[in-house]
C-alpha cells in the first residue's frame, strides 16, 4: 500500500468570521484536522486611541476610552478614573462609589450573557442568544436611565459619577434582580445540562495554572485553571471588601470550567447588586474637582477586575490638563499572545470553542 | 440580463411590471454579511436579535459574501482593513448595497485626528446609505434599512445601479418611534 | 514592599536608583543590569516575581523608557522597573525568556516607539501595518491623517470590480 504524501496546508481564519469575534485575523497551519502552528495577526482595528490621548483633556479621554473594551465600557472608565484620582489623592463620596460598583456589576452581568450567547452560537446552539439578548436589553434600558445612553456611557468622572440616578433606575434595578435568578435557571437549562455541549467542551484545552500565571492570563480562564485569584478579593479598590460574595474556582482549566465559572459569576454578580441597592447612602455624587482636571507631576498605574481579566490604565502626567502618556493595559491583548501555545495540537473544532470561550473584544486588543 | 439592457433602452409595461416584481423580492429578503469591525457591531447584533429583530424584514445574516447582498460597515475603515473590505465588496454578487453605520464608518468619528483611520468608508466603497449616530440606537439602524429598501423600490434593471451609489441618503440622527411607524405606514 | 527587600536590591545592584512613585517602588536599571536585575527578581525566593503585568514604552523626548510594573502573586508585592535608551541607541535586552507576558507587549513597544529588543523570539510590527513609516507614538511624529498614504493599494479600482467613476466628489 503506496504511502498517502500529505502535506500542511495554510488557512486563514480571516478577518471576517461568521461568528462576531471582531476582527481577529488567525493564519493557521493545520495537518489534517490538526492545528500545528497559528499566527495571530491583529491591528485591523488599531485606532490609535493612545495617541489621541495626548491630544485630548482627561474628561475627553474619558468618553474616548469607552471605546476601547466596547462590551464593558464602565470598567474602562474605572480603570482611568481611579488611576487620575490615585494621582490626585481624591476621596470619592461613598455614594459614588456604590453607584459605581453597581454599573460595574451590572455591566458584568451582560457581558457574561454575551458570551453564553456567542458560545452557544459559535457550538451550533442558534436560542441562548436570543435569551441573553433579552436580559442585555433589560440592563440598556437600565443604563439608558443611569447615564443618558446604552452602550457607551461616558458617565464616571474624576472624583465620582457625573450626575445622581433618578429614582426608576432605583426601582428598575431592583425589580431586575427579584427577576433574573429566574432566568439564570433558564439559561442552565439550555445549555449547562446539555450533553452536546457537554462532549464539545469537557477536556478541550485544559490550561496549567503555572503557565498560565506566566503567560498573563488573567481573569476567568485563570480561575478556570484551578488558581484562586481576584482583584476585587486580593487587592481590593473601590468598595468591594464591603460585600459578601464568593469567587467560583474551576478544576481543570478546560473549556467548560471557563464557562461554567462565569455563569456563577454572573449570581455572585447579582448578590453584589442588591446588597449595594440596600446599603446605598446618601450624599453627594462627586467630589470638589474642578472641571478642567490638572493632575500633579507623575505617574500612576491602577487595575480593575473587568469580566475579561485584569484591565489597567498607567498614567504618566507632565502637571498639564492633558495626560503625557496613558496606556491602557488590556487583558484581551495577552490572551491573543497565549493562543499559539494554548492551541497547538487540537482539532478545528476544538479552536473555534476555546477562542469562544476566551471572550476576545478587538477593540482593547487594538485600541 | 446584458442582451436585455443592450436591445430595450426605454421602461415599457414589461419592464416595469418585472422591476417591481424584482424590487419587492430584492428589498424583502435582504441578505447582509456578517461583518462587525468595532463598537457599532454590538448595535447591529442587538438589532437582530430579541427586542428589535429585523428577521421580519425579511434580514438574515449570512457568513459568506458570495451569498450577501449588503454589507454593513460598522466602525471605523482602518488603513490595514480597506483592502479586506474591498475584497469582500467584491466577492459579492451584484445587486449589492452598501451601509455605513456609524460616524466612524461615515467620517471617521471620535477617531477622526487619528494617522490610521480612514475618514470615511464613501472613500473606500461606494456607498448607498449613511447612519450616523455614535453608536446609532437599532432604531436609528432599522430607519436605514427602510431608506434602503426606498432606494432599492426605485431601481430599474435597464438602467444599472450606478445611480444609486451616486446620491446616497443620509439618515437623520435622531429617530422617532413615530416617524418609523410613520414611513412603515406610508408604503 | 518592605524595606528590607529595597535595600536587598541595591545592595546586590548598587548602579540602580530608587525612588517612590505614589503606592510602587521604582527602580531605574541602566541598560547592562536590566535583564540581570529582572533575573534577579523572578528567581530570588525572597522576592519571586512571577507576573510581569505591563510593559510598555513612553517617549521623554531626550530618552525613550520602558515601563515594566513587575507583581508576585504569592507573596502580595509590586514594584516598577524602568530602563532608558536613547533614539540614537534604542537596543535593550528582551525579558520575554522569563516572563511570557513580555512577548507582545514588546513588539508594540518596538511597532510604536521604536524600542529594540534583542533575544526577542519573533520582533515585527504588530498593530501598524508592515509599511508604516517610522514609530507613530513617538512625540515628534505630530498627530495628522494622510489620506493618500492611507488609500493606497497595489490593486486598483477595477480588480476589486469596483464601477468606473464610483468616488463622489464630496469632502469628508
Amino acid at each position: 500500500m503506496p504511502k498517502l504524501k500529505t502535506e500542511e496546508i495554510q488557512v486563514n481564519f480571516g478577518p471576517q468570521h461568521p461568528s462576531m469575534h471582531g476582527v481577529l485575523y488567525l493564519r493557521v497551519t493545520l495537518d489534517g484536522e490538526v492545528m500545528t502552528d497559528i499566527d495571530p495577526v491583529i491591528g485591523y482595528l488599531h485606532r490609535s486611541m493612545e495617541k489621541i490621548f495626548e491630544y485630548r483633556t482627561y474628561a475627553q479621554c474619558i468618553s474616548i476610552i469607552d471605546r476601547a473594551d466596547y462590551m464593558s465600557a464602565y470598567f474602562n472608565e474605572m480603570a482611568f478614573v481611579q488611576s487620575v484620582e490615585k494621582l490626585m489623592a481624591i476621596d470619592v463620596p461613598q455614594r459614588a462609589e456604590y453607584l459605581r460598583v453597581i454599573l460595574m456589576e451590572l455591566n458584568r452581568i451582560q457581558n457574561h450573557a454575551l458570551l453564553y450567547g456567542t458560545l452557544g452560537m459559535d457550538l451550533g446552539a442558534i436560542t441562548p442568544v436570543f435569551y441573553g439578548q433579552r436580559e442585555r436589553e433589560k440592563i440598556f434600558d437600565l443604563f439608558e436611565l443611569a447615564a443618558g445612553y446604552r452602550m457607551h456611557p461616558n458617565y464616571f468622572r474624576v472624583g465620582g459619577v457625573k450626575e445622581d440616578v433618578p429614582e426608576e433606575f432605583l426601582t428598575g434595578t431592583a425589580k431586575f434582580c427579584d427577576d433574573f435568578a429566574g432566568w439564570l435557571e433558564e439559561y442552565n437549562t439550555l445549555l449547562t445540562g446539555n450533553e452536546i455541549f457537554h462532549v464539545r467542551t469537557r477536556g478541550v484545552g485544559k490550561i496549567d495554572p503555572n503557565w498560565a500565571i506566566n503567560s498573563g492570563i488573567t481573569g476567568p480562564l485563570l480561575r478556570a485553571s484551578g488558581f484562586k485569584w481576584d482583584l476585587r478579593k486580593n487587592d481590593p479598590y473601590s468598595v468591594y471588601d464591603q460585600f459578601d460574595f464568593e469567587i467560583p474556582v474551576g478544576t481543570q482549566g478546560d473549556v467548560f470550567d471557563a464557562y461554567w465559572i462565569r455563569m456563577a459569576e454572573m449570581e455572585q454578580s447579582l448578590r453584589i447588586v442588591k446588597q449595594a441597592l440596600s446599603k446605598l447612602p446618601d450624599g453627594p455624587v462627586k467630589a470638589k474637582v474642578p472641571l478642567n482636571v490638572r493632575p500633579p507631576k507623575g505617574e500612576a498605574y491602577a487595575r480593575i477586575e473587568s469580566p475579561r481579566g485584569e484591565l489597567a490604565v498607567y498614567i504618566v502626567s507632565d502637571g498639564s490638563n492633558k495626560p503625557y502618556r496613558a496606556k491602557v493595559r488590556a487583558p484581551s491583548f495577552l490572551h491573543i499572545g497565549c493562543l499559539p501555545d494554548m492551541l497547538r495540537g487540537h482539532l478545528v473544532a476544538d479552536v473555534i470553542a476555546l477562542v469562544g470561550v476566551i471572550d476576545i473584544v478587538m477593540g482593547e486588543v487594538d485600541r | 440580463m446584458g442582451i436585455i439592457q443592450e436591445h430595450v433602452k426605454n421602461p415599457n409595461l414589461v419592464t416595469v411590471t418585472a422591476d417591481k416584481v424584482f424590487n419587492w423580492a430584492r428589498l424583502s429578503s435582504l441578505y447582509f454579511l456578517t461583518f462587525g469591525i468595532a463598537c457599532c457591531a454590538i448595535e447591529m447584533m442587538a438589532a437582530g436579535l430579541s427586542r428589535y429583530e429585523f428577521d421580519r424584514y425579511g434580514m438574515m445574516p449570512r457568513a459568506t459574501p458570495r451569498q450577501a447582498d449588503l454589507l454593513i460597515i460598522a466602525g471605523p475603515v482602518i488603513k490595514k482593513m480597506a483592502p479586506v473590505i474591498k475584497t469582500l465588496y467584491a466577492q459579492m454578487a451584484e445587486p449589492k448595497y452598501v451601509m455605513a453605520l456609524g460616524t466612524c464608518a461615515v467620517s471617521g468619528g471620535a477617531f477622526r485626528d487619528s494617522h490610521n483611520v480612514i475618514r470615511g468608508a464613501h472613500k473606500v466603497l461606494p456607498v448607498d446609505v449613511f447612519v450616523p449616530g455614535c453608536h446609532p440606537r437599532p432604531e436609528g439602524f432599522l430607519y436605514g434599512i427602510l431608506v434602503l429598501q426606498d432606494l432599492i423600490r426605485e431601481q430599474s434593471f435597464i438602467a444599472g445601479k450606478k445611480e444609486l451609489a451616486a446620491n446616497p441618503i443620509i439618515v437623520p440622527a435622531n429617530i422617532t418611534e413615530e416617524q418609523i411607524i410613520a414611513k412603515v405606514k406610508g408604503k | 514592599m518592605k524595606p528590607e527587600l529595597v535595600d536587598k536590591i541595591i545592595g546586590r545592584f548598587p548602579d540602580v536608583a530608587h525612588d517612590i512613585s505614589l503606592d510602587f517602588n521604582v527602580f531605574i536599571a541602566p541598560k547592562d543590569d536590566y535583564l540581570k536585575l529582572a533575573e534577579f527578581l523572578k528567581s530570588e525566593p525572597d522576592l519571586d516575581f512571577d507576573n510581569c503585568s505591563d510593559l510598555s514604552g513612553v517617549d521623554y523626548l531626550d530618552y525613550l523608557e520602558v515601563v515594566c510594573h513587575l507583581y508576585s502573586y504569592k507573596l502580595g508585592h509590586h514594584l516598577r522597573l524602568k530602563a532608558r535608551v536613547t533614539r540614537g541607541e534604542p537596543e535593550i535586552s528582551s525579558l520575554t525568556s522569563l516572563w511570557s507576558t513580555c512577548n507582545f507587549h514588546e513588539r508594540e513597544a518596538w511597532d510604536l516607539y521604536g524600542i529594540v529588543f534583542t533575544g526577542h523570539p519573533d520582533l515585527r510590527r504588530i498593530l501598524s501595518d508592515d509599511d508604516q513609516p517610522g514609530h507613530p507614538y513617538r512625540k515628534d511624529v505630530p498627530l495628522e491623517n494622510d489620506e493618500a498614504w492611507l488609500l493606497r493599494d497595489e490593486k486598483t479600482s477595477a480588480d476589486y470590480g469596483l464601477p468606473i467613476g464610483w468616488e463622489r466628489s464630496a469632502d469628508a
